[in-house]
């Protein structure tokens, strides 16, 4: 396995958490950010996995928290514990992410409120957590994990959508008034990743899908470079940014041409 | 598109665009069942409704709560019949500052904003489905076209109705049932005045805004924004990459008085 040149990585030594660390893009980048000589607040969940990947990251500084982000105050505790452990947070990475498809015919309310709970509200509750101590030294970066399929609402995926929608949204609200204070906000927009997430989706041919690995790759370039967003991969960012700029009646008709073509069941 | 006889339920109907609103669809003919948490500006415009003539209903209910919303649309629809057209106007904003986040205010703007409509549509869409007809119009702004400083939960959570909505829309429009996303700009509300920042240009009259809204859902558009000079600006910020929008946005922001951005 490469290691990684110390004196040039910006990334060595820095506190990082992140939040949904035992998940499919945040197993491989816990493991990439340790590779990288980080120290590691690891929130997750479920105690066990938590456990296990604390085990696979032996000889690495962690403080392992299980918590769930859409409890407010277990996240400021579980944020303060990390803290007391590693001192100060510089980065925060918020990848808990919950995708359930919404039946257009029926949106499922319980389902929409988790996802807003996991990927908005939650990652407003872990960046109130360390936002005060970032504001404090003038310093820190606030990462978030969204999705390509925030860049335009796709047919069968309403409630994920309006979730991933509306946390980079909320960040890009604050970015500018961050980054005055010296913290960077970074978006990356993940296209389809092979992930338990994403095995669920009911397509009818197979769609190419990147490694968690290949993924935790490109988000760690994005948090070194300090880039204000990324997207990958480029073909898949490319379809969205088109997508994106269609007049509403087009996109209507190419959803709808879209869904007979390339989803099973009746969306 | 004629609504003589129509039915349609009116969320955050007391105050705003939503009050408006209400004697405009009365004068097409539409049968108005009104909700708003407010019982006294219910009782108020529904007063002023009846005195033209103007067939009408009322139901208290808190758009956060979702049995409440069930419960009065259950009634409004026992009074009036099925409902054609849901007009989903009730939201609250709220300012977001680096330095105090204000985490309740902005679980609070969300659930209002954004759980609020998706209460709205699941107690109407089972009966639109079954018809096969209907007609939901959600007042989602310009302010959630992309972030805006100060605005952080606001804009978060009028985005992410607009993106709900676009995504229910393709489904839904296939089974007879259109969806329309109002973006309006700047209106002279209550919402508007509890704002901290206020607008750098000026106001638009709720009456104003209302024909606006009238015009979307007659001509069943699917997005309709306005008023065309702030919607044009928004549009071009749109194109805006990241870092140019930061500094244009940083610049706007820098001028406002008596807050730290």
């Amino acid at each position: 396995m490469a290691t990684v040149a110390g004196a040039m990585d910006t990334l060595h030594g820095k506190v990082v958490v992140v939040t949904g660390a035992t998940g499919g893009i945040g197993r491989a980048l816990v493991r990439a950010l340790a590779e990288h000589g980080c120290r590691l607040g690891l929130l997750a969940r479920t105690p066990e996995k938590l456990a296990k990947l604390a085990v696979e990251l032996r000889g690495t500084v962690l403080s392992a928290q299980p918590v769930d982000v859409r409890d407010r105050a277990a996240v400021a505790d579980a944020v303060a514990a990390v803290e007391r452990t590693l001192g100060p947070v510089d980065v925060l990475i918020h990848n808990a992410g919950v995708g359930r498809l919404t039946d257009a015919r029926s949106p499922n309310l319980d389902d929409l409120i988790e996802m807003l709970g996991v990927n908005y509200l939650g990652g407003v509750y872990v960046l109130a957590a360390v936002l005060p101590s970032m504001l404090a030294r003038g310093g820190g970066q606030i990462v978030a994990v969204s999705s390509l399929g925030a860049r335009r609402a796709l047919p069968w995926c309403a409630g994920y959508a309006a979730s991933k929608v509306a946390f980079a949204t909320y960040l890009e609200s604050l970015r500018p008034a961050l980054r005055r204070r010296g913290i960077r906000v970074t978006t990356v927009y993940p296209g389809f990743v092979r992930t338990a997430m994403s095995e669920v989706l009911p397509l009818r041919f197979p769609m190419p899908m990147m490694r968690p690995e290949a993924a935790a790759r490109r988000i760690i370039r994005a948090i070194s470079k300090g880039r204000r967003e990324a997207a990958f991969p480029w073909y898949q960012a490319a379809v969205m940014s088109v997508l994106r700029r269609l007049p509403a009646w087009a996109y209507d008709h190419l959803m709808a041409a879209a869904g007979r073509w390339g989803i099973r069941g009746d969306y | 598109m004629k609504l003589q006889d129509h039915v349609a339920v009116v969320t955050g109907a007391a105050s705003g665009i939503g009050r408006a609103l209400c004697p405009l669809l009365a004068r097409e003919g539409v049968r108005l069942g009104l909700l708003d948490r407010n019982a006294e500006g219910l009782a108020s415009l529904a007063e002023e409704l009846r005195a033209v003539g103007a067939a009408c209903a009322t139901a208290t209910a808190d758009v956060r709560d979702r049995g409440a919303v069930h419960a009065a649309v259950t009634t409004l629809a026992g009074q009036l019949g099925p409902v054609d057209i849901l007009v989903a106007c009730a939201g609250i904003t709220g300012t977001t500052l680096v330095d105090d986040l204000d985490v309740e205010g902005t679980e609070a703007i969300l659930r209002v904003n954004l759980l609020g409509v998706a209460h709205a549509i699941d107690a109407v869409l089972p009966g639109m489905l079954e018809r096969r007809r209907g007609q939901i119009i959600a007042l989602s702004s310009l302010a959630g076209c992309r972030g805006m400083p100060f605005s952080a939960a606001y804009s978060a959570s009028k985005a992410g109705l607009a993106a709900y909505l676009e995504s229910l829309r393709p489904a839904l429009r296939r089974r007879g049932i259109g969806v329309t996303t109002v973006l309006p700009g700047f209106v002279r509300t209550p919402l508007m005045q509890s704002a901290a920042v206020q607008p750098p240009v000026p106001l638009m009259e709720p009456g104003a805004a209302a024909r606006h809204v009238l015009k979307a859902i007659l001509r069943r558009r699917r997005v309709y924004s306005f008023p065309w000079d702030t919607s044009l600006a928004v549009r071009l910020l749109c194109w805006l990459p990241a870092g140019v929008y930061d500094w244009v946005m940083a610049r706007g922001a820098a001028r406002i008085p008596n807050l730290r951005y």
